[in-house]
């Protein structure tokens, strides 16, 4: 026992003169494999402890709730092309990329609106701006369908114009906004979340504008550029620069926010995710699959924005 | 000074935008055509002709209404505005909507009619014109074996110890408010919900339109079971559409009358609420 205590002792004496002498050897080159070595003991230990948490609920579920998981309707709505869960998933990607170039769109038009000398201008998108944010989105969405789009959006005729539009037509309305017959209560889905969203959008390319140093406008004027050659050409691609971090995240905010038009009735993840629970029951796996697959896009449009970001940082560093 | 100048004219702005918008929709001239269209009285079944589809309301609930695995409606309500569809000459679109915003949703135009297993009550026909009824439903109760073991009526539920619930706005929970008054009622935004606490044991019993609470205690024998056989109350079905128009209402009623005397609406409902045929296309 005593010799084995010994040993121990002599070993790790060893270890701390090895250690000792690397450290002063290359203390930079370890440092880096240190922190390396714990990143990955800190990423097996946190994903020991997720698989024993989802072992634990399964198991709770299963033996306490009486549970009994049943995958299939999840499976047969998902991995089959006419599958309503898979269209919700579509859905909602088309609903967030509509809805984020309108609201981009607006929110450039408004966030250099509330900067311009126009008093008229400025007061019209503070309004717009205060108006928007101070709502809860819920109720927008309900303002929009029961009243504006009843109102504006009905009456031009745009279901009935899809519905005798050539097949062609109708397949390319399908791929790329909605079935035709849901045209218009796509597009008051599309436009409501747009100008939501470009209420903080216009915050964003405000900030963004008055980050960019004064003397770029001052060069701009010396150059003799006029104020809005001087807006497009130098001011926004350097403010747009400095406001993509948080463009990008508003970006993937939206995908989490299209699920409100659920409430209208929009066919997107969400409202397909009630759908088949009212249809099937089965309502556990139902909304476990709408997390991952919401988590899914969430997650790899941050890792694309982290990507263009850095590459980004790289065109401009020099 | 300045300050309070420019919340004036901001003040001025917004009504100006106010009455921009308002001015955008002309005002209603009954307190019922609160739709937008300038379609008058009885000029319903024209439109649909004309526009060549019949624009259904639904909101999805087993056996009416539901979704197969390839994305397709399926059930009674679906074989019902089908065939309704059909002899009009017209094609079927459905609109899946939401149940508590159905009503608002079929007065601002969203759809012709709601074929939705919607029950025939006094307050509703106060909104809307019912068709007579197509089908007649009635309340069932399931109970959880496990925090409700062993009861036999429904007195027995009528208990502020007991908790039952139901899906909102349904007469499914004014049944329940009506037989077990003094019961703890919960009600959730649809029946999978409800269904879910009842099957945690969070709730004693669930009220629901038959057949789901009889189906429900036979997919899960060890946990649910049905206090009592049947239902305990009957209620008429109609179509709903917006008010005042007699002519559609007039054909819709014929249509009823006809596929009732053939026989066909009580061959589909001993296919969708007897047998469970369909239950493969579900999974």
């Amino acid at each position: 026992m005593a010799c084995r205590k010994e040993s121990l002792l002599v070993r790790i004496q060893g270890l701390a003169v090895s250690v000792g002498m690397k450290v002063s050897a290359t203390r930079h080159q370890l440092f880096h494999a240190k922190t390396k070595r714990l990143r990955i003991t800190v990423d097996i230990v946190s994903a020991v402890i997720i698989i024993l948490f989802v072992a634990l609920f399964l198991f709770r579920s299963s033996q306490v709730m009486h549970y009994r998981w049943n995958w299939k309707p999840v499976v047969a709505s998902f991995f089959n092309p006419r599958g309503i869960l898979l269209k919700g998933f579509l859905t909602t990607i088309r609903l967030s990329i509509w809805s984020s170039i309108i609201a981009f769109f607006i929110g450039t038009v408004v966030g250099v609106g509330r900067l311009v000398r126009n008093r008229f201008f400025r007061m019209l998108s503070g309004l717009y701006v205060s108006l928007i944010r101070n709502l809860p989105p819920l109720v927008l969405v309900f303002i929009f369908y029961f009243f504006f789009s009843s109102q504006l959006l009905d009456p031009l005729g745009i279901d009935q114009a899809a519905r005798n539009a050539s097949p062609l037509v109708q397949r390319i309305l399908a791929l790329f906004l909605s079935e035709p017959a849901r045209l218009t209560a796509f597009l008051s889905a599309v436009i409501t979340l747009g100008i939501y969203e470009g209420s903080y959008i216009a915050e964003i390319i405000q900030s963004g504008i008055r980050s960019v140093d004064k003397g770029q406008w001052e060069a701009g004027y010396s150059l003799g550029l006029s104020s809005f050659d001087r807006t497009r050409l130098i001011i926004l691609p350097q403010a747009a620069r400095n406001a993509l971090p948080a463009l990008t995240g508003q970006f993937i905010s939206t995908m989490k926010d299209s699920s409100i038009v659920s409430v209208i009735s929009i066919a997107e993840l969400t409202f397909q995710g009630m759908e088949l629970t009212a249809s099937t029951y089965r309502t556990l796996e139902i909304w476990s699959a709408v997390t991952l697959l919401y988590f899914l896009l969430t997650f790899t449009a941050s890792i694309l924005s982290s990507r263009i970001e850095s590459g980004l940082r790289k065109r401009f560093a020099d | 000074m300045k300050k309070s100048r420019s919340y004036v004219l901001m003040l001025i702005w917004f009504v100006v935008l106010l009455s921009f918008f308002t001015a955008c929709g002309a005002p209603p001239k009954e307190e019922n055509t609160a739709d937008n269209e300038p379609r008058g009285n009885g000029t319903l079944i024209d439109e649909i002709s004309r526009r060549g589809v019949l624009k259904v309301g639904m909101s999805t609930f087993v056996p009416w209404a539901m979704n197969d695995k390839n994305g397709q409606l399926i059930g009674f309500e679906i074989d019902v505005a089908k065939r309704l569809a059909q002899d009009l000459g017209v094609d079927v679109e459905f609109v899946p909507t939401k149940w508590s915003g159905i009503i608002p949703a079929l007065l601002t135009g969203k759809f012709d009619v709601i074929i939705g297993g919607m029950g025939i009550r006094p307050e509703r026909s106060l909104k809307v014109n019912f068709t007579i009824p197509y089908d007649y439903s009635g309340m069932a109760i399931v109970a959880n074996k496990k925090t409700a073991p062993g009861y036999g009526s429904l007195e027995e539920f009528d208990n502020p110890d007991v908790t039952v619930v139901a899906r909102i706005g349904t007469t499914a929970a004014d049944a329940a408010k009506k037989y077990m008054p003094n019961a703890n009622i919960k009600l959730f935004d649809d029946e999978a919900q409800a269904l879910q606490e009842l099957k945690t044991g969070r709730a004693h019993a669930m009220v629901a339109s038959a057949p789901l609470p009889a189906f429900q205690a036979i997919e899960n024998p060890d946990t649910l079971y049905l206090p009592i056989p049947g239902t305990f109350t009957r209620e008429p079905i109609g179509f709903a559409i917006r008010k005042g128009e007699a002519d559609a209402l007039n054909v819709f009623n014929s249509w009823i009358r006809v596929v009732d005397s053939e026989g066909w609406l009580a061959e589909r409902k001993a296919y969708w609420f007897e047998s469970r045929d369909w239950q493969s296309a579900l999974e």
